[in-house]
């Protein structure tokens, strides 16, 4: 799969197996950033982790961001991408909500964020992002709690729970036995997971090496 | 007959020729009523026009002002809303479609092309019953009930002293009627009829039509 030549020097080609090569190698990019989840634990609460990696030189920034009010996002792989994709995200959110006088959905966010994202993979000259991304909001009127994924490519799909970044295959298939609503310890089920996954790991993965954060939705003032 | 006041303090834009339309909140809905004539200077140059418009299921919008203008907007709106739902998987509240309209006119009077309308904007959605009244410029009010165009005054002076809230149907189509009756009665760019939209809680839309001679 590594030298597709010549179909894998950009991504406005296809490959004869119909590939985007280019998008292939984007989304191993993200996959070597660190583990992200996000999960529904019941009907009004969500939950975002991503794995944290400790250093003494480095004053810790946030891994999961606010994009507005009841919405936010975690995201795995290139950060500098994905800083991007946050400031996008927050002017497409304050965008919907100049013209329509509402906060936006997490749905309509995603799909902007993804056609977006897609953009990139089909304009000459653009690369596709290094960044995937996992989106947690309400539905604005019933408040149901909701959660996407959005891979680098643009495609998005509504999840209940869903992993990203390093072994995010092996965190989504023990979701795919373990996990079911409603979950009562959010906290404990990451951090169970994520040691489930390295069971000859001698240093036990806690609460200080992922940041966890579980989101209910808030009724504004403004 | 309006006052053109000094600089310093907002004026709103006199009201338009050749209208009156109404619209008021109820128990379990919201109404929309419009007189028929359209007029150009002493011509009626129809006494038959359609003056409320759905632009969804569940909301209306009563026009105005210049007809051109005002149908550009119901076109506009009707796409918009449109997208609105398939992008957003879920309906436009009224708040959504008075804003949108609120951009776009606001826009234009920014631009030097202002949209000549006033605009009523009512329907019934999952949050309540809601009336919008829009001026040229863009200026959104959310009221019980409001009135627009030529005849505005003297329907509203009825509004005024029998509008109450939470009216049952009926007698809020009673007091609709007897409103653009009056305005019928007194202004030469209002008559020829009444259209009236009743739209209702569980998303129903009820057309009716009062024949008025000699208005």
């Amino acid at each position: 799969m590594d030298s597709r030549a010549p179909y894998d020097k950009t991504t406005v080609v296809w490959s004869p197996d119909g590939e985007l090569v280019q998008l292939g190698y984007a989304r191993r990019a993200s996959e070597k950033g660190m583990s992200a989840m996000g999960m529904i634990l019941n009907d009004n609460h969500i939950l975002l982790a991503g794995r944290i990696r400790k250093d003494e030189l480095v004053v810790s920034k946030e891994k999961i961001r606010t994009i507005d009010d009841n919405l936010f996002m975690v995201a795995s792989g290139l950060s500098s991408d994905s800083n991007y994709l946050l400031q996008q995200s927050r002017v497409v959110a304050q965008r919907h909500t100049l013209i329509y006088g509402e906060s936006i959905g997490p749905e309509a966010l995603s799909k902007q964020i993804g056609d977006m994202m897609a953009r990139h993979t089909m304009t000459g000259g653009l690369r596709a992002f290094g960044a995937s991304l996992l989106v947690a909001g309400f539905h604005p009127h019933s408040h149901e709690p909701k959660l996407f994924y959005i891979d680098n490519g643009g495609s998005y799909f509504e999840v209940r729970a869903y992993a990203s970044g390093q072994d995010s295959d092996k965190l989504i298939s023990n979701f795919k036995s373990n996990y079911k609503q409603p979950i009562e310890d959010g906290k404990a089920f990451v951090i169970n997971t994520l040691n489930s996954i390295y069971p000859e790991s001698t240093e036990k993965i806690t609460e200080d090496d992922v940041e966890i954060m579980i989101f209910k939705f808030e009724e504004k003032l403004l | 007959m309006y006052p053109q006041p000094n600089m310093g303090t907002y004026s709103p834009p006199p009201p338009l020729k050749g209208t009156t339309g109404l619209a008021m909140t109820f128990k379990g809905g919201v109404l929309l009523a419009a007189d028929k004539r359209v007029s150009a200077g002493y011509l009626i140059a129809s006494p038959n026009a359609q003056k409320l418009h759905m632009l969804t299921k569940n909301i209306g919008l009563g026009i105005a002002g210049m007809v051109s203008d005002a149908m550009a907007l119901v076109d506009i709106m009707r796409a918009e809303l449109k997208l609105y739902r398939l992008e957003n998987n879920y309906e436009p509240t009224v708040k959504v479609a008075a804003s949108l309209l609120t951009t776009i006119l606001h826009n234009g009077y920014r631009s030097y092309q202002p949209w000549w309308t006033q605009l009523l904007v009512a329907g019934v959605d999952t949050t309540g019953n809601y009336v919008y009244s829009i001026d040229p410029s863009g200026a959104a009010m959310c009221e019980k009930y409001s009135a627009i165009g030529s005849g505005t005054t003297f329907s509203l002076a009825i509004l005024d002293n029998k509008f109450k809230v939470d009216l049952t149907e009926e007698t809020a189509l009673k007091i609709a009627e007897e409103a653009l009756k009056g305005s019928i009665g007194r202004d030469l760019a209002t008559g020829d009829g009444i259209d009236i939209f009743v739209i209702k809680k569980e998303g129903e839309v009820i057309k009716k039509f009062i024949d008025v001679r000699g208005g």
